[in-house]
């Protein structure tokens, strides 16, 4: 499987707080990578450090086999990266969704937007503007939007996140036929059980640094993962 | 892919830059109501830094709406879109300096 994505030893400092000291995360052409923590535990961080959002302190990366010294969103975009944050990724502008998605097809020359609006049940919403839309619904158009643009690789921040179980389904459909046709795709999110079901490799981050867990049962097996996510508490 | 966002998002772009620019010029226009010879401000300089401020603004309203992030997943920079939030305001800016001046 080809490397796609490489981030080795990233660390990052906010203030006097280190949220990440050697964080380490990799993914290959195809594969889908959960990356699991608790809350401050650094997933945001390093996503919007892999997709030049935010600036590391230390710590390398690359892309597609090029190493990245200080890389820039919209050029990482160009070179095939995608990038989905936990908030709305839709124009909030007045006009409806589906000219939006029009416009996005035909920036990117994807030829697979009814296969989106068909995949994400979206074709009750094309009229609706996107801030009339529910949660849920803006999730799913702002996962069709990170689709349309057909990335080599997609870094999806807690795509899951105050969804139904049904719409999450239907978003890991997508992403497993993204990851199909060669797309590598890291997840983050705390729906741990699911998308150890959906996953090929986990990576746990915990203390500022990561886990290369290996696939979903060696994560299972592993106590502390176990306690941390799978485990029921007494109170 | 990259380079100048869609038309529609162009469109949409260009229009909110307009309106703060028009918004900028109606907020001269009160600063400078109590001075009547101040009530519309023209001259190079005040130009520029209405053309300036609509840019600043242009720039913390689309950062503000979080659309940054879907325009940048289109390859568009944040420079070009700052650019961009100055095309609207040039023209205008000088159609309005003309009919006050004439």
């Amino acid at each position: 499987m080809t490397l796609v994505l490489h981030a080795d030893c990233v660390g990052k400092r906010f203030g006097t707080r280190a949220v990440l000291t050697a964080a380490s995360m990799w993914v290959h052409a195809g594969e889908i990578v959960a990356f699991l923590g608790r809350n401050g535990s650094g997933k945001t961080t390093l996503l919007r450090i892999c997709a030049g959002l935010l600036r590391r302190d230390h710590g390398h990366l690359s892309f597609r086999g090029a190493r990245l010294e200080r890389p820039r969103f919209h050029d990482l975009a160009r070179r095939g990266l995608g990038y989905l944050p936990s908030e709305r990724n839709l124009f909030s502008s007045s006009f409806p969704l589906g000219p939006q998605f029009g416009a996005m097809a035909r920036h990117t020359g994807s030829e697979r937007l009814e296969e989106v609006i068909d995949l994400l049940e979206l074709g009750g919403c094309l009229a609706q503007s996107p801030l009339t839309l529910s949660g849920g619904e803006q999730r799913r158009a702002s996962v069709a939007m990170t689709f349309l643009l057909e990335p080599v690789c997609l870094l999806a921040d807690e795509p899951l996140r105050g969804i139904d179980p049904r719409d999450q389904e239907r978003i890991m459909a997508v992403y497993r036929g993204m990851a199909r046709t060669g797309c590598a795709i890291v997840v983050t999110g705390h729906q741990a059980e699911y998308l150890l079901d959906e996953a090929d490799t986990v990576v746990w981050t915990t203390a500022g640094t990561t886990h290369q867990m290996g696939p979903p049962e060696a994560a299972r097996e592993h106590w502390q993962f176990r306690r941390e996510f799978l485990g029921t508490v007494k109170i | 892919m990259g380079g100048v966002p869609d038309r529609l998002f162009l469109k949409a772009f260009l229009v909110r830059a307009a309106l703060l620019w028009l918004g900028i010029r109606m907020m001269v226009a009160f600063v400078g109501l109590p001075r009547a010879t101040l009530l519309l401000p023209t001259g190079v300089g005040v130009s520029a830094l209405v053309v300036m401020v609509t840019v600043a603004l242009s720039g913390l309203e689309y950062r503000r709406r979080g659309e940054f992030l879907l325009l940048g997943s289109m390859g568009c920079s944040p420079g070009l879109l700052l650019g961009l939030s100055a095309i609207p305001a040039l023209p205008l800016e000088a159609i309005f300096t003309t009919m006050v001046a004439s």
